[in-house]
């Protein structure tokens, strides 16, 4: 009988010890997935990430706040790789078995590409940069803005009209200026046989190295050849660079620059350069300026952080992924349930959310079988008096990433 | 011990056993043969490393998979952009060729804020480097690791962090 009694202990200690160790048992343990972020905070370009990461970071809080989805909430790994592929490769390899890793979110371009294979592999789908070869591919990665060349093609779009409102014959002059550097080109990558189609005459563009101080050499090559509009693709503040050499070669009364998503904020580019900026265009994914201090979530920051104010127009685009994020994970535990809740049940609800809103601060979000793009649609703003103010509602990009040869 | 007390403690054990496999716990792994070199071996940190990079060179991973190269970092030390509990670095990246063979190169960014531990700041014209805050790796014996992204085969090695010499 004691034999027995002890035989039952230990194999009863044996059993509870191994279910112990096992990081994935369950047992006592909360309904979570795994959220991971390999992201660039401290790199160059975290003069809109840190905002941006802020943005996500809060949302996650704020749904695990009220109770998660259905019940289930979200464990965010969210980290600063420093715009290194290096780090962040490490960093998906030490990630990669967390319990029910069900999404990454990279935001270098790079490190997507090198990672998307050994995420298809895992099964998780990733989320990345506006690079319009994931639409051509129609895989496991999604874009978190409108790819950067249908960006470009709305942009053009709006040149056309404006310069059609001013009373002007015929289409305008467009000059490109952008880093010298994959995100730089990727603009033009469908963004230039969309210039063709619609009988914009697009400049050879003009590529700076990252970091350059003065801009005038390839301004005023662009002006001597007769740009009446010059999209400038960058990220703030590196692009006030180019708009305030800009304003001090008197270029501003005759050419209209327009930035890009990563361009002017309020924050930074404007509150440096307040003068000098005066009547910029930006086109931009998601609600900037008055419009993203004024929307009720913006104040999200201050319940969760002690931290100066965020650069408000990444900070709110980065809550529309977490809004996303939340609407595919409802989706994917109506459908499959928790104990099936996979990378593989997320990536299928990403593509049923079509149409759904991301609280005003996109245009509805695009995602379908046939769709990577999180939303299409841009809307425009001008710097007025010292402030970024919305001169259009949301308009549908064309697609100009169909229009390249991948 | 009777015949079936036996059996019962075998059920118990080949459960545990089990389950230890799955979760991966069982704290067995295969000895690999891959091998790992950092070149040089001995280096001081310094931005010439930028222009002249540490290399690393492997064998006998897979073929055609990715490879990235860690330093473990000893206990205590915290670098930038890592989390707490975070104690290993990827600082090189490759592609095995059909042979398992790679070479890889520290890239000048992973150098920049790696080994020299440059901070960045947010000033008018940009975020810039700010190399007079940076805080290079001690001098020191550091264990790197070479991880086949596939296979997960790993390698493992040194590589010395000499003391810049004395100014005089």
């Amino acid at each position: 009988m004691e034999k027995k009694k002890l035989l039952a202990f230990f194999g009863a200690l044996f059993l509870t010890m191994a279910m112990a160790f096992n990081p994935t048992s369950g047992i006592g343990a909360e309904k979570y997935v795994t959220y991971l972020g390999l992201e660039d905070f401290t790199g160059p370009i975290a003069g809109i990430t840190v905002s941006f990461n802020e943005g996500l970071r809060h949302h996650i809080n704020y749904v695990n706040d009220q109770g998660g989805v259905d019940g289930v909430k979200i464990k965010p790994i969210l980290l600063d790789t420093r715009y290194d592929t290096s780090r962040a490769v490490s960093a998906f390899k030490r990630y990669r078995r967390e319990h029910k890793l069900v999404f990454i979110l990279i935001t270098s371009t790079g490190v997507g590409k090198a990672l998307y294979p050994l995420t298809v592999r895992d099964k998780v789908p990733i989320q990345v940069p506006g690079v319009g070869y994931f639409q051509n591919l129609l895989g496991w990665a999604i874009t978190y803005a409108p790819p950067y060349q249908d960006m470009f093609g709305a942009s053009m779009d709006w040149m056309v009209d404006d310069w059609k409102k001013k009373g002007n014959p015929g289409k305008p002059v467009v000059g490109y200026m952008g880093w010298d550097n994959p995100f730089g080109r990727e603009n033009l990558l469908g963004g230039r046989e969309y210039a063709e189609k619609i009988g914009v005459k697009l400049l050879k563009p003009e590529y700076y190295p990252v970091g350059s101080l003065k801009h005038d050499l390839w301004l005023t090559r662009l002006k001597d050849y007769g740009a009446k509009y010059i999209f400038v693709s960058g990220t703030d503040p590196e692009n006030s660079n180019v708009v305030r050499d800009a304003y001090a070669l008197g270029m501003m009364k005759d050419v209209q620059l327009i930035s890009g998503v990563w361009g002017t904020t309020m924050e930074t580019g404007v509150a440096f350069h307040p003068e000098e900026f005066e009547g910029e265009v930006i086109c931009s994914p998601g609600i900037r300026g008055v419009d993203a201090r004024a929307h009720p979530l913006a104040k999200l920051w201050k319940r969760y952080t002690k931290s100066k104010p965020p650069v408000q127009f990444s900070y709110m685009l980065g809550m529309s992924l977490g809004i996303m994020f939340e609407k595919a994970l409802k989706v994917a535990v109506q459908d499959v349930g928790y104990e099936k809740l996979n990378g593989e049940a997320v990536y299928r609800a990403l593509q049923k959310i079509t149409g759904e809103d991301t609280k005003g601060i996109t245009g509805p979000i695009d995602l379908s079988p046939t769709s990577r793009r999180i939303t299409r649609d841009v809307k425009f703003y001008r710097v007025t008096g010292g402030k970024i103010v919305p001169i259009t509602d949301w308009r549908r990009c064309p697609d100009t990433v169909s229009l390249h040869k991948w | 011990m009777r015949g079936y007390q036996r059996n019962v403690l075998g059920i118990f054990l080949a459960v545990g056993l089990i389950i230890l496999h799955f979760t991966g716990c069982a704290g067995i792994e295969a000895k690999s043969k891959a091998q790992l070199q950092a070149i040089p071996e001995k280096t001081i940190v310094s931005p010439a490393l930028i222009k002249k990079p540490l290399k690393f060179k492997g064998s006998g991973f897979a073929p055609k998979e990715m490879v990235v190269v860690d330093i473990a970092l000893p206990q205590g030390m915290r670098i930038l952009g890592l989390e707490e509990g975070e104690n290993t670095v990827g600082v090189a990246l490759a592609t095995a060729d059909s042979q398992g063979n790679f070479e890889a190169a520290m890239a000048p960014l992973a150098t920049m804020q790696t080994l020299l531990q440059v901070p960045w700041v947010l000033r008018k014209t940009g975020v810039k480097p700010d190399f007079k805050n940076a805080k290079p790796f001690p001098p020191g014996v550091y264990t790197i690791l070479a991880t086949g992204m596939d296979s997960e085969i790993q390698a493992s090695s040194n590589l010395t962090i000499l003391a810049p010499p004395k100014k005089k």
